[in-house]
């Protein structure tokens, strides 16, 4: 949350987040070595460190496209979210050292420039068969590196989050970008259907993931349909929201999240700050609305991060008459304090 | 702390509900991980069995030749019959680059030094070997400094014995890939294909005299030299159908142990 910024504030969760990380990163690197090593004694290193890294940060773009719709179906993988970052970052480290090998490998010692060499000594670019693939896993390169660049709340802050989330948007261009790259690259060179099969189950899969978590969201994000009263809209019993938790509906295109704590009953604009975390599938944990994809904080009454924090959330207003909680979708400017409805007093 | 069922990550504990499945889906990501890996290493093509002796400088003597390409003819005694046995090792320059401006330079100190055509001295030089199918290449790492002596004794080994063997064979359509054979016999791995075909367009544009391979149905190979119509490099011209199947028309001649393609047409 903004106040200062640290690189990384660690901590138990974070630690074991990375370790994990690193060790299936190595297992992958080490076991793919081995069975070179094993079977295949007449690979060069350079040969096997461009295969390895440029497999395993394929894989690890897949498993972070899929973390967020799998978040979505099942909070089991919310932890998974919690630091994607970081494997973004690791993802980005792995695919630039097969960048870094390939172009020494390929690239230098000519007559032209290695960098430039990779858009010019192959000019097929009117030829699906004979494009040059390289120029592709360049500009994803870049891409994946802008994201790896700006991944600090810094630049989320700095750049704002509607930029920040443009920004790393891109992913799905480079995803896009290094698919072609594979298919009109390795994949023209090995005979096997393996490297195919591969590429679409992994495509199937983070498309499937993305329509599925899509359809569920969907559906939770049907406008609320009733009429209103006095421009206040009924929106659930009181008994439908269990404490410290929230109701969330769409009610004249505002995402609102109603939340109960104790005797008491606030509504906050459901989108966090940060990312536009679901702030209604949080809870509330020592007084505050805690978002479930990164732990940022608001004061259910006036939707304000607790000091020294400056996050800010719009607020609604709310009625509870016979055990019905009725919302007003009219916004109230962000962080303005909204007196919580009180349960018991209202008789019920 | 009122949790014990929300995922908060700046906490040091998630609630305890999300250990099986984390535990699960670390134990998925192994599973993922090593069958990757696995279908991936074993879906691979075969790698050649080329060598490319990196950091080991090796020293040969034999006779340069520029002509049809840099070359020098390893000469290895005599066989039965008398004739000379050798090897004709093509000779490329450090890096991407091709070996002629060096063989040139050979030249002219043998005619200075020595009064005599390469043709007509021994040369000793030292370089960094790529071999493979029968073929090598003598990488000149330390490009004039690879050239360690010289002299126009020939032992018992009469002029002719260095002159090239030339056979003509006709005119033929061949077919197969065009390939830098720095790479191809040694350097890399794979040394041919689109992955490679930056690097052999590279190498070839740089000098390194470009390659006819050509594979067929039994499994058998053969390397032709290509050059233009009337012998002359032709490396800018054939940049476009590298490491691609092409077609080249033209004479086929023999050179010693290596085929010299003089093309007339190539094309995909």
């Amino acid at each position: 949350m903004g106040v200062s910024y640290k690189a990384i504030l660690w901590n138990r969760q974070k630690r074991r987040y990375d370790r994990i990380m690193v060790g299936l990163m190595a297992l992958y690197l080490l076991g793919f070595a081995l069975i070179n090593a094993l079977f295949f004694p007449e690979v060069t290193p350079q040969t096997l460190i461009i295969r390895a890294t440029g497999s395993l940060a394929f894989i690890m773009l897949h498993v972070i496209l899929m973390i967020g719709p799998l978040a979505r179906i099942h909070e089991a993988f919310i932890p998974l979210l919690y630091n994607r970052r970081h494997l973004g970052v690791s993802m980005f480290l792995i695919a630039l050292i097969h960048g870094v090998v390939n172009v020494i490998q390929f690239h230098t010692l000519g007559d032209l420039n290695p960098i430039l060499s990779i858009f010019i000594n192959n000019t097929h670019y009117d030829s699906l068969t004979r494009f040059p693939f390289q120029s592709l896993g360049f500009f994803a390169l870049i891409i994946l590196f802008l994201m790896a660049a700006t991944s600090h709340d810094f630049w989320l802050h700095n750049l704002s989050p509607k930029v920040w989330k443009g920004l790393h948007m891109l992913v799905y261009v480079a995803y896009g970008l290094i698919l072609m790259h594979v298919m009109l690259g390795v994949v023209q060179l090995e005979y096997s259907i393996v490297n195919v099969v591969i590429m679409g189950i992994g495509m199937v899969s983070v498309i499937g993931l993305h329509v599925v978590a899509g359809m569920r969201q969907g559906k939770k994000d049907q406008p609320l349909k009733t009429g209103a009263l006095d421009g206040y809209f009924p929106l659930c019993k009181l008994d439908e929201i269990p404490d410290r938790r929230a109701k969330v509906a769409i009610i004249e295109g505002e995402n609102i999240a109603v939340f109960r704590y104790g005797d008491k009953l606030s509504a906050v604009n459901n989108v966090c700050k940060h990312q536009n975390g679901p702030l209604g599938e949080g809870k509330i944990v020592d007084s505050c609305i805690v978002c479930p994809w990164h732990g940022y904080e608001y004061q259910p009454a006036d939707g304000c991060s607790p000091p020294p924090f400056t996050e800010k959330v719009s607020t609604y207003a709310l009625k509870l008459i016979d055990g019905t909680v009725y919302v007003n979708p009219k916004a109230n400017a962000e962080g303005t304090y909204v007196e919580p409805v009180e349960v018991l007093s209202s008789g019920f | 702390m009122q949790n014990d069922d929300l995922y908060i990550g700046y906490l040091d504990k998630a609630p305890s509900k999300f250990h099986k499945p984390l535990r699960w889906i670390v134990v998925g990501l192994i599973v993922l991980l090593v069958g990757v890996a696995c279908l991936l290493a074993f879906s691979q093509r075969e790698f050649s069995t080329s060598a490319y002796e990196f950091g080991t400088l090796t020293t040969v003597e034999g006779v340069i030749s520029a002509d049809p390409v840099p070359t020098i003819k390893v000469i290895g005694g005599k066989d039965l019959f008398g004739r000379p046995v050798y090897q004709t090792v093509l000779l490329v320059a450090y890096g991407k680059h091709g070996a002629d401006h060096l063989v040139f330079e050979f030249g002219q100190l043998a005619l200075e030094k020595l009064g005599k055509p390469l043709s007509e001295v021994k040369c000793r030089l030292e370089g960094t070997l790529a071999y493979n199918d029968g073929k090598a290449v003598l990488e000149l790492t330390r490009l004039k400094e690879a050239l360690l002596g010289m002299n126009d004794d020939l032992g018992d080994l009469a002029v002719d014995d260095l002159l090239p063997a030339i056979q003509v064979l006709g005119k033929a359509t061949l077919t197969g890939e065009i390939i830098d054979p720095k790479c191809y016999f040694g350097a890399m791995k794979p040394g041919q294909g689109k992955p490679h075909r930056s690097c052999a367009v590279l190498c070839i544009a740089g000098g390194i005299p470009p390659v006819l391979f050509s594979e067929d149905a039994q499994g058998q190979r053969a390397y032709y030299l290509i050059r233009g119509k009337n012998g002359q490099a032709i490396n800018q011209q054939v940049l476009d159908y590298v490491g691609e199947k092409v077609t080249i028309q033209g004479r086929v001649e023999r050179y010693d142990d290596w085929y010299v393609v003089y093309a007339e047409e190539i094309k995909f």
